[in-house]
């Protein structure tokens, strides 16, 4: 048996076992090591830049809507303990009927809980609902830009340990202003030479400490 | 003297070699070309509606529409704060159609047929006071590329 193992004809079966045996091992190597089927994963990494800069960036704001029955009625905040201790009204310029009222614990100290129409002496209104949600806060924004500035690579690894940068532009995409000077709401940095880069919008909404409301675009830019 | 089935074999493994080599990049560069983008789509249709609800003059206009007819279509370029905030919002290389409906009621005018269309929908009800009797409508945001 042995010696007929080393035969001619036997010689064949063996190549092409061998054979067989390389391809298949060949494609293995192909599917495994260089696998043409993966979709490209580069949603991960900004995804979680993006989350983390993002409520970095955020406070929780409630908003609620007051409604006085005529424009020489105004209202009384008892009974609002349950939204918040402090709150900031906006008064609309249209309907002058309406009220809006931001809570939050980042307002400006000298509009906090202050009623614009509590000169008057009627106070019939009625309440629209009460929502909260996560908006940006501008003067955050521009703590953020001054302590990406001076100590970036802590930030890095506090964020999500990628490089990244980022911008608030407007919707005609001129870039936002710190309030009180002219600096850019937002950070530039040169990717490494090579480096891929991940670049994502995101529409968001902007509050300032006045309880003023921005529509922004908040470019991300990461790479690793 | 050369081996002839040497040779011929050199060449069978080359042609082998070329045609599952010609697959591989094929297969590849067809994921590549297919990128999957509606992920991305839907996010940017759940910001935008984010932000439109979250507005009452955007509110102020989707509710001040008639809708007597059961559906209003908008396009690009209608003069609506909202459209215009819809437009700056989507990027140059999408276009995108607004559906106007009473609850219930579906439209999809303005959508083409032959391309992928990314659809959502949410839901824009009265605001406080100003349209008490308005029912809620339903915004249809239809998106596709250009």
């Amino acid at each position: 048996m042995v010696f007929k193992f080393f035969n001619k004809k036997g010689q064949g079966h063996v190549e092409m076992i061998i054979s067989l045996v390389l391809f298949v091992g060949f494609l293995f190597f192909v599917f495994v090591f260089a696998n043409p089927l993966t979709k490209a994963d580069d949603g991960v990494s900004i995804g979680v830049t993006q989350e983390g800069l993002v409520d970095e960036l955020s406070y929780s704001v409630g908003k609620l809507s007051v409604i006085v029955n005529t424009t020489s009625d105004c209202y009384d905040s008892e009974g609002f303990g349950g939204y918040g201790s402090s709150f900031v009204e906006v008064k609309d310029v249209v309907n002058l009927r309406r009220y809006t009222l931001y809570f939050g614990s980042f307002f400006n100290p000298s509009k906090v809980n202050v009623i614009s129409c509590s000169d008057l002496e009627d106070y019939n209104f009625s309440l629209g609902p009460y929502n909260e949600e996560k908006i940006i806060v501008y003067e955050e924004v521009e703590r953020f830009v001054n302590e990406y500035e001076s100590d970036y690579f802590d930030l890095r690894d506090y964020i999500g340990a990628e490089d990244f940068s980022f911008n608030f532009l407007d919707l005609d995409r001129n870039q936002i202003n710190f309030l009180d000077d002219s600096r850019g709401l937002g950070v530039e940095r040169e990717p490494r030479e090579g480096s891929v880069v991940i670049s994502r919008d995101i529409n968001v909404r902007m509050i300032d400490k006045d309880a003023r409301i921005y529509e922004v675009i908040l470019n991300i830019r990461v790479w690793e | 003297m050369m081996n002839k089935k040497g040779w011929i074999r050199i060449v069978e493994m080359f042609i082998a070699i070329m045609i599952i080599a010609t697959a591989v990049l094929l297969v590849a560069s067809k994921q590549v070309g297919e990128r999957d983008i509606s992920s991305e789509v839907y996010e940017k249709q759940r910001q935008i509606f984010e932000v439109v609800g979250s507005n009452d003059v955007y509110r102020e206009e989707i509710i001040g529409i008639d809708l007597s007819g059961g559906c209003v279509n908008l396009n690009r370029g209608d003069s609506y704060g909202f459209i215009d905030y819809i437009d700056k919002s989507v990027p140059n290389s999408w276009d995108f159609v607004v559906n106007l409906c009473k609850i219930g009621l579906i439209s999809n005018k303005g959508s083409p047929n032959d391309k992928e269309v990314f659809v959502s929908e949410s839901v824009i009800s009265a605001v406080v006071d100003d349209y008490p009797n308005e029912e809620p409508r339903k915004m249809r945001l239809s998106v596709w590329g250009k």
